[in-house]
């Protein structure tokens, strides 16, 4: 069995499969030795991602000189774009690409002049050069590949992988394009120049030439070019190959060549293969060895439209009207049919003849009118399948084109729709004149755009998950945590000597606590405050019936904010015994937890987590805060029974002296709370907070000043601004208090109905929220607002009104409740 | 100034599917001539009635169906359905056996199913299997060889059976009482077979001369030259043909060796009734047929069997049109299963 290296040298060659045999017509234009263009008055050279991967060195109006770098790019591997001509630079602007497409690109337009100064070109010594300093060269000389696809050069001659075998490709088997041709018959020795740059950069084993035997000039040529070569004997061998259309794919080749097929996705390299066509091979010695970058390339202007068919040297950017025009159209009646970029099978139509020439530009074909098929309509597929019989890839182009025109892409798929290498042989062959590669074309459009969205689909799912997952974490935990404390209360609840009532009003919040979670919906918070507004009422009603003694039962923490209000409320009712001073203190620090939570909630606006605290003003905002407020919350709260407690063991005598007791106790429950509450309302929205606390008190004091006098607002004057949001809170239903209960002495009805007045005021707060302004605006929110500064000014505006509400609301029902 | 865009090739074979078919029809033109010279004109008259009857079940059709009529006439797929039926019936069938079958064939197999690249079944061998089906009695009785045959019925004669005018000419021809009609040589073996007669009785009869079936030895020898030229005129691809062709003379090799007093030799099995005929222009119709060169050789290789076992197991002697039919039902079957490695699919990486 020989090696691939010995069955190369014995000029072993492989079949492709499938493949045509156009009519070459390459006699046009064979035999025409390449010719120098007249200069152009002006070149369009295309710089693509100006201002994304390159920037321009010169500005408009500068003068660059011929084979001047135009663009300096962002990135190492950027392969610059040079002036192909001494002149001006007059415009930078977007024209036409020479594309399918005809879409705009950015392009240099430099207005030549005669002198065709060029800059410096300094060849490079390869003694004395080591592999970075010759492929840099090849990069800042812009040498991109000339076969068609202009792929970076230098990125190719840097492959990760040991190269065994160079392919030097001078097939050129698209009908008739000559450019390579020629090429080869005229600068044989320097496509050997550059073979040899070639070699010393990617050390292979073995270079092969291959060239059609249709070009017999050219074998010869470049067999004497190898024979006078310095490279070693059997390095370089000039392989000619049978004329097949499309031997000169680099897929194709590499299978003819060596028999082996190149994985589906993968390149070359991935077989220590590296594929060059000749006209780089030649650009490459041209910026080695004279240091002239790719500025110029051969060009086969061809076909029965234009009167002198042949080979040019073409600067690249030269705008192709220019050359047709030196070529000479014949008159078709009066304008030009269309051009075709590119060869006969895998050029391009182009859109319209402003466009310039560039580096894949190997060919213009200008078809006369008898030259190129008319547009038939496509007929029925008879399942012929000479599509697949010379198909290159071995696909099966009917199924294919059934699968792409039912727009069945999956399935297209399946049938390796993408390693369609769209050379139209199908096309070609096709008896029904079906545009098969078009629907490929087209399918794989849409494959791609597919794709993209799955992708995009896929990313915004996983996020989507990753959000559900965090959200369903956090709840979790806030769950566990209040099911601790829930355990912890009940804990110590048990060891105490409690009351029934205490009891069963646990069991009651339990439940509560159970049915609601945390981070209930606004609806469920609003009920619960009532109801708990409720039942307090009734647990405060049941204890003075039974009159009973208790002992204190403070607990520990209470960290849900409902529960730990309502708990230390009845904390309060409890330990208050039968002292009524106690009980009105125990009611005044509610309302103040009641206030303090509505007030939060006016900050808020519509957020609608529950709090009870003031702390909640801006923390309410998010989820994650809403356990952080249920601790402030609850020690808020524990401070505030506490402190009742104690005002109540101190002052024996509240029915008659209620409002002074209330006065006294309420700055030291507030102070207490308040500077727990600082902690965390330090960190965040303090200003806020603060402001609208000034706000508030402002208000409540115009207020009092205008209406009603009273010992509390003093007293909330003088508090420091941290605490004012309790006094703030405080000065509301103490008030309330007292008034119903000089009036009626009803005050647990009334105390209940201001609760549900304020739950109604919450949502009515809610709604006005938007529009600050829109609802009744009493004096206080009208200084309020004119005192107000730049921040927030909307929230406590809205603070403002919801308070004025409240108050409206709450007054009204005690008059009602005194009329009654 | 701006182009028409069209997708690149912007160059193409002058081949038309038009242009296919008439190669086809060219190509049969050897066998036309074949069946004339050993039958008589019946076949010739069979033909032009069954073209034009699919021209114009074919207009009216397209007509239905709101489709350019004279763009598709010109694609000839109706023609050559007419003209494969037209040589497949009896020369002396009557004209509405052939009115039936062609309606059935353009109006049902080929329109129904949606049109030409969209049928299932070979029309003209599906009408075919639907007229013997239908009508055995009319469907199998074959004019004899002309040079075995008492008398041969003259052109005038051979246009009064077939359009029924003469009842009596009718009669006498259609009974084949004198020898005009007889059973083909394949269907005479197996006749001859149950009767109790070995090989070799059979063989000596005149129907047998020389060891082949007389006349149709030469058209099938026309069918032949006439596929070999449609290979070379890459009109058909060689891998059905041999395929089919192939299959079967193994098969009736075997079965010969094991049984030279009960089966007919290969020569016979490939030479007589419709082998070559079907093997290159009715099983090669590649609107029905397997689509990749693997799938082709699987799809002839089924024929070929098929015939096989029908001929010698079967009820029906035309084995050939429930063979295409059969294997034409496993084309899209064979399609999914055979595909050929694509470029850069192959697993050795």
């Amino acid at each position: 069995m020989l090696t691939l290296l010995e069955q190369i040298d014995k000029g072993n060659l492989w079949r492709s499969p499938g493949g045509i045999h156009p009519p070459e017509t390459k006699a046009l234009t064979s035999q025409s030795e390449i010719q120098t263009l007249p200069l152009a008055k002006e070149y369009w050279v295309p710089v693509p991602g100006l201002q994304d991967t390159c920037t321009l060195k010169f500005n408009i109006g500068d003068r660059v000189l011929k084979g001047e770098q135009l663009t300096a790019g962002i990135n190492p591997q950027y392969l610059p774009v040079h002036a192909p001509c001494s002149g001006t630079i007059t415009a930078v602007k977007e024209i036409r690409a020479n594309h399918p497409s005809g879409l705009p690109v950015i392009s240099c337009i430099i207005e030549s002049d005669d002198t065709q100064q060029q800059t410096n070109f300094e060849p490079i010594d390869l003694d004395a050069a080591d592999t970075d300093t010759i492929l840099d060269r090849i990069r800042l000389s812009g040498v991109a590949g000339l076969g068609g696809a202009a792929f970076p050069t230098h990125i190719k001659l840097n492959p990760s992988s040991d190269i065994e075998l160079v392919i030097i490709n001078g097939v050129e088997c698209e009908p008739y394009i000559t450019a390579d041709d020629r090429l080869m018959q005229e600068h044989a020795n320097e496509i050997q120049s550059g073979i040899e740059i070639i070699h010393r950069l990617l050390q292979p084993k073995r270079i092969i030439i291959a060239i059609e035997d249709n070009k017999p000039n050219a074998i010869q040529a470049m067999q004497r070019a190898v024979q006078q070569s310095q490279l070693p004997k059997k390095a370089v061998r000039v392989t000619s190959i049978p004329t097949k259309y499309p031997s000169g794919g680099e897929k194709q080749l590499i299978q003819i060549i060596t028999g082996q097929e190149v994985p589906s996705g993968a390149i070359p390299a991935q077989l220590g293969i590296v594929m060059q066509n000749v006209g780089t091979a030649f650009a490459i010695h041209q910026a080695v060895n004279v240091g002239k970058p790719l500025i110029e390339r051969v060009v086969t202007v061809t076909g029965n439209g234009v009167k002198a068919p042949g080979n040019y040297w073409v600067p690249v950017g030269t705008p192709l009207p220019h050359l047709i025009e030196h070529c000479g159209i014949i008159e078709q009646g009066q304008q030009l049919h269309k051009v075709i970029a590119g060869g006969p099978m895998m050029g391009h139509m182009l859109p319209g003849i402003d466009v310039p020439v560039v580096k894949g530009s190997n060919c213009f074909l200008v078809p006369g009118p008898d030259e190129i098929a008319t547009e038939s309509s496509e007929q029925a597929c008879i399942r012929c399948g000479e599509c697949a019989q010379v198909c290159p890839a071995r696909l099966l182009p009917q199924q294919l084109f059934w699968h792409s025109k039912a727009k069945e892409y999956d399935k297209a798929s399946s049938y390796n729709l993408r390693d369609c290498i769209e050379c139209g042989s199908c096309s070609y062959v096709c008896p029904s004149d079906i545009p098969l590669v078009e629907y490929y074309r087209k399918a794989k459009a849409a494959i791609k755009l597919q794709t993209e969205e799955k992708a995009a689909a896929e990313q915004a799912k996983i996020h989507f998950e990753a959000r559900l997952k965090r959200l369903e974490a956090e709840k979790q935990e806030r769950e566990a945590k209040a099911k601790k404390a829930a355990e912890k209360r009940q804990a110590s609840m048990s060891g105490n000597d409690k009351d029934k009532v205490a009891e069963a009003m646990a069991r009651i919040k339990n439940k509560q606590a159970k049915l609601k979670p945390v981070d209930s919906e606004p609806k469920t918070d609003k009920k619960q405050n009532v109801a708990a507004a409720i039942a307090r009422a009734k647990a405060k009603k049941a204890k003075q019936a039974e009159h009973r003694p208790h002992k204190g039962l403070e607990t520990a923490s209470q960290p849900t904010e409902t529960k730990s209000s309502e708990e230390s409320n009845i904390d309060i009712q409890l330990n208050g015994s039968n002292d009524k001073k106690a009980k009105v203190a125990a009611a005044i620090a509610r309302a103040k937890a009641k206030k303090a939570q509505s007030s939060g909630g006016i900050q808020t606006s519509q957020n609608n987590s529950i709090t009870n605290t003031p702390a909640a003003f801006g923390e309410a905002n998010t989820d994650e805060a809403s356990s952080k407020q249920a601790k402030i919350a609850a020690a808020v709260a524990r401070a505030k029974a506490k402190k009742a407690k104690n005002s109540a063991k101190t002052v024996p005598d509240a029915e008659t002296t209620h409002t002074g007791s209330s006065a006294l106790a309420e700055p030291v429950v507030t102070s207490n709370a308040s500077d727990k509450s600082t902690d965390f309302e330090e960190k965040e929205h303090k200003k806020a907070r603060i402001a609208a606390a000034v706000a508030r008190a402002k208000a409540k004091k115009t207020a009092a000043d205008t209406a009603q006098p009273k010992k509390q607002i003093s007293q909330v004057d003088v508090e420091p601004e941290g605490d004012e949001i309790e006094s703030d809170a405080q000065t509301e239903l103490p008030h309330l208090d007292s008034e119903s209960k000089q009036t009626n002495n009803i005050d647990k009805q009334a105390r209940v109905a201001a609760a549900v007045a304020k739950a109604k005021a919450k949502k009515q707060q809610n709604q006005l929220d938007e529009h600050p302004h829109h609802g009744t605006t009493t004096v206080e929110t009208e200084d309020a607002a004119k005192q107000s500064a730049e921040q927030r000014k909307k929230a406590r505006i809205a603070a403002a009104v919801a308070k004025a509400k409240a108050k409206k609301v709450s007054s009204q029902i005690d008059n009602g409740d005194a009329e009654s | 100034m701006t182009f028409k865009i069209k997708s690149s090739p912007h160059i193409s074979v002058q081949l038309q599917t038009g242009t296919v078919m008439q190669r086809v029809i060219l190509c049969a033109l050897p066998g036309l001539l074949a069946q004339i010279v050993c039958f008589g004109w019946g076949n010739l008259i069979q033909v032009i009635l069954a073209i034009s009857l699919a021209v114009g079940f074919e207009a009216c059709i397209l007509k239905l169906r709101n489709r350019p009529i004279l763009i598709s006439l010109k694609d000839y797929s109706a023609i050559v359905t007419g003209l494969l039926l037209g040589l497949a019936l009896p020369p002396l069938a009557p004209w509405w056996l052939m009115a039936i079958g062609i309606a059935f064939a353009i109006v049902i197999v080929k329109h129904l199913y949606g049109g030409l690249g969209h049928n299932l079944f070979n029309p003209a061998m599906a009408a075919y299997v639907l007229l013997l089906v239908s009508f055995p009695v009319q469907m199998t009785s074959w004019v004899a060889p002309s040079n075995i045959a008492l008398a041969s019925p003259s052109l005038m004669e051979t246009l009064q059976v077939i359009f029924e005018l003469k009842a009596l000419v009718v009669a006498q021809f259609s009974q084949g009482i004198d020898g005009v009609t007889m059973a083909t040589p394949l269907d005479t073996f197996k006749t001859d077979l149950t009767m109790g007669l070995t090989s070799t009785e059979i063989l000596a009869k005149p129907l047998f001369m020389n060891g082949v079936s007389q006349g149709w030895f030469y058209v099938n020898l026309a069918y032949l030259a006439g596929g070999i030229m449609m290979i070379k005129l890459k009109v058909i691809r060689w891998q059905i043909s041999t395929a089919g062709i192939g299959s079967l003379a193994i098969c009736s090799t075997l079965g010969f060796m094991f049984g030279p007093d009960t089966h007919p030799s290969p020569l016979i099995h490939l030479f007589s009734g419709a082998t070559m005929i079907a093997a290159f222009f009715i099983a090669t119709d590649p609107v029905t047929a397997a689509t990749s060169n693997k799938g082709r050789l699987i799809f002839g290789a089924i024929i070929g069997i098929l015939v096989y076992v029908i001929r010698t197991f079967g009820g029906y002697p035309d084995a050939f049109a429930f063979a295409v039919l059969l294997a034409n039902l496993c084309a899209p079957f064979i399609d999914h299963y055979v595909r050929p490695k694509t470029y850069g699919h192959r697993i050795n990486y």
